[in-house]
């Protein structure tokens, strides 16, 4: 999956120095497949919560829950550090220059991305590197409203600018999508000149639907595989370190990312990261958060001293498979109500209690009853008043809106 | 040899033992029938979609494979298994018992005519003589529907030889609903067509799958529009068509519409089963 940013063709995969971020088209944008047999344990798993059966026996693992213990949030954060978004913006640069060239005539460009996929870091990081301000979002309760002064102020702007938030334009009611289809109707126009605009992949599946026509090109950040996982996970690991540790399976004890330069191991191939591309749908931001929740060391493994930050630095971490995380997921019984729920927190890229009852056909105290216990339950979270789906309970929520017919997004 | 010899001898001796094994094959069969008819259910309830249909559908053919099952394994007990045996009973059975249960025994048949037909399927929201509800159970003399007031209606399955079935969704998810707007004709028909679709694309009830539309008609006493539109799953057909009327009055108030009551209000006459109403549109 690993191309050259301007994405013409495939190329074989060389590892550490071969570009990891590549834009396409949103029709060209290709999901990660699941192994095999993480697909058939999904449907027996499904299968066994469906009537209720005791779960599997399992093999006793290579380490016990009980040899290992919890890494700190700071050896987490050193070890998983936000990517660079730089590169990734570099990448949607160059997309650009070429598509310029090709298109000069495109006065709108639109990107679309996951929750949690860092669409909005990296037009903030490509802005930077394009020297244009970045647009803030308008208050949602202004768009129902009807109130024009975002779009007044936006009209005197300079005409280059970058706006990654096009789902705050919009709100799922008959008087919320005004305001998106004025913007885009006048982006396609020229009226602000050339302008790059963002999108949640969950809005933007719903504002397609009222906007056609409006909008030509659509790119997307392409799905990591395992491979681009693999290299992800590296670099991330040696940039807050010195040395990288090994990243070991706790159930098997294969290695999953392959062994640091002048160490010995390198047991088996791990398929830890085909799991992951297939679970995360390719998302950087929802593997992120998985592949930390899986790490764990043996607490009483001789550790050595950080001079310089001065913390213990494990050298073997030990990566809990997938199917043993315990994940918040929805249960089947949940009343239609909670899908709701559910499918307008996404579908606004977050949003508040009160906006969220003015979307749907729910009283504000069902609303709100209903996110405390999505809250209780992992599967939302409350960010300062707007509450949003998870990480940790992204996969779920949306094989679950899957399964039940609702709209879901492509990436 | 006279005719009740005949009958005799088409029966074997049955002995003590015979009658415990027909009474344990009976019992077995209704144990199996029972746990089927609350296993699937309850299975099918916790899935959606096209699947949900496809496992409700399963209990009557295997209902109806236990029972043929058990009666091929009680006649086998009961007479030796040959062709003029076979002709001979069923012969007197027909005698006996088709002029006092010619509808029952025709409902039977029926019975089996909409397991192969399928004419409805338990899922299914039909409307049958009236009645407009989703079928609960398909039994081997009758159906069950249950209405929207929550009434169970039980429908011989005589009714598919010379009655008219409404079937609403066909043994998927894509039924149809429509919510009615009477407008008073001095308006801008452009924008409220806009406001309709916006009124269908926001409703957290829509199924994508399916396509929206607008139908305007004129009376003569106000603008008739009918928004068509498919919920995500047919059991909330009735939230569904609430939402869009809701959100539609209040979105074409705010845009000082005005609305116009139908004649047949106006006159007194008490408006169609909302369901049905749907339905028929």
């Amino acid at each position: 999956m690993l191309m050259a940013a301007s994405g013409q063709s495939p190329s074989v995969r060389s590892p550490d120095d071969a570009p990891l971020w590549q834009f396409v088209p949103l029709s060209d944008f290709e999901v990660p497949s699941k192994p095999v047999l993480q697909s058939a344990r999904g449907r027996l798993d499904a299968l066994y919560e469906l009537v209720r059966l005791r779960p599997r026996v399992q093999e006793k693992p290579v380490k016990t829950e009980d040899e290992l213990g919890h890494i700190s949030e700071a050896e987490l954060q050193r070890l998983v550090p936000e990517p660079d978004w730089k590169e990734a913006a570099s990448a949607l640069d160059g997309l650009l220059r070429s598509g310029d060239r090709e298109r000069s005539s495109a006065t709108m460009t639109l990107v679309v991305g996951p929750p949690c996929g860092g669409m909005r870091e990296i037009l903030n990081a490509f802005a930077s590197l394009r020297s244009v301000p970045v647009v803030e979002p308008p208050s949602r309760f202004g768009v129902l409203e009807k109130d024009e002064t975002w779009l007044h102020q936006l009209r005197k702007q300079k005409p280059r600018w970058v706006f990654p938030a096009l789902e705050a334009t919009f709100v799922r009611h008959p008087a919320g999508l005004w305001l998106a289809r004025q913007l885009l109707g006048e982006a396609r126009n020229g009226s602000f000149g050339h302008v790059v605009i963002g999108c949640d992949s969950w809005s933007w599946e719903l504002i397609s639907r009222f906007t056609r026509g409006l909008v030509g090109h659509v790119h997307v950040l392409q799905a990591f595989g395992p491979e681009e996982f693999s290299v992800l996970f590296r670099r991330l690991a040696e940039s807050g370190r010195r040395r990288r540790p090994r990243f070991r399976q706790s159930d098997n004890g294969n290695d999953i990312l392959p062994s640091p330069e002048g160490e010995e191991g390198g047991s088996e191939k791990s398929g830890y990261l085909q799991q992951l591309a297939g679970r995360s749908r390719g998302n950087i931001g929802i593997a992120r958060v998985l592949w930390k929740t899986g790490m764990q060391v043996e607490p009483e493994e001789g550790s050595q001293q950080d001079d310089e930050k001065g913390s213990a630095l494990h050298r073997t971490i030990w990566v809990r498979p997938l199917d043993k995380l315990s994940l918040p997921s929805v249960p089947s019984s949940a009343e239609i109500d909670v899908t709701l729920v559910l499918h307008g927190l996404l579908v606004h890229n977050g949003i508040s209690t009160e906006l969220l009852a003015e979307a749907l056909p729910l009283s504000l105290q069902k609303v709100a009853g209903l996110l405390y216990w999505l809250g209780d339950e992992g599967l939302a979270v409350d960010e300062g008043g707007r509450w949003r789906v998870s990480p940790l309970g992204y996969p779920a929520v949306r094989s679950h809106l899957q399964t039940r017919g609702f709209l879901v997004d492509q990436c | 040899m006279n005719g009740s010899e005949n009958v005799a001898e088409i029966f074997r001796n049955v002995s003590q033992v015979t009658l415990v094994q027909i009474v344990l094959i009976i019992l077995g069969a209704w144990g199996i029938i029972a746990l089927l008819a609350r296993f699937l259910p309850m299975v099918a309830n916790r899935i959606t979609g096209r699947a949900r249909f496809n496992v409700l559908a399963l209990v009557p053919v295997f209902r109806l494979l236990v029972i043929v099952a058990a009666a091929v394994m009680i006649f086998n007990l009961l007479i030796e298994p040959t062709i003029e045996n076979l002709i001979a009973l069923l012969g007197l059975i027909g005698l006996g018992l088709g002029f006092a249960f010619k509808d029952y025994i025709s409902s039977l048949i029926a019975g089996m005519i909409t397991l192969y037909e399928a004419p409805y399927r338990p899922g299914d929201w039909v409307e049958i003589e009236g009645a407009y509800g989703e079928v609960r159970a398909i039994n081997m003399r009758s159906a069950e529907i249950v209405t929207p007031d929550d009434t169970v209606v039980v429908i011989p399955h005589l009714t598919v030889w010379n009655k008219l079935i409404y079937n609403a969704n066909d043994g998927g998810r894509n039924l149809q609903c429509v919510a009615d707007f009477y407008l008073h004709p001095d308006h801008d028909g452009r924008q409220v067509e806009q406001i309709l679709y916006d009124v269908a694309y926001t409703s957290a009830w829509l199924q994508f799958d399916q396509p929206v539309s607008v139908i305007v008609q004129e009376k003569p006493w106000a603008t008739h529009y009918r928004l068509k539109a498919y919920p995500v799953d047919p059991r909330h057909q009735f939230r569904f068509i609430t939402d869009l009327t809701l959100r539609g009055k209040e979105a074409l108030r705010n845009e000082e519409i005005r609305f116009l009551p139908s004649p047949a209000y106006a006159e007194g006459s008490e408006p169609a089963n909302p369901a049905v109403h749907a339905r028929e549109k």
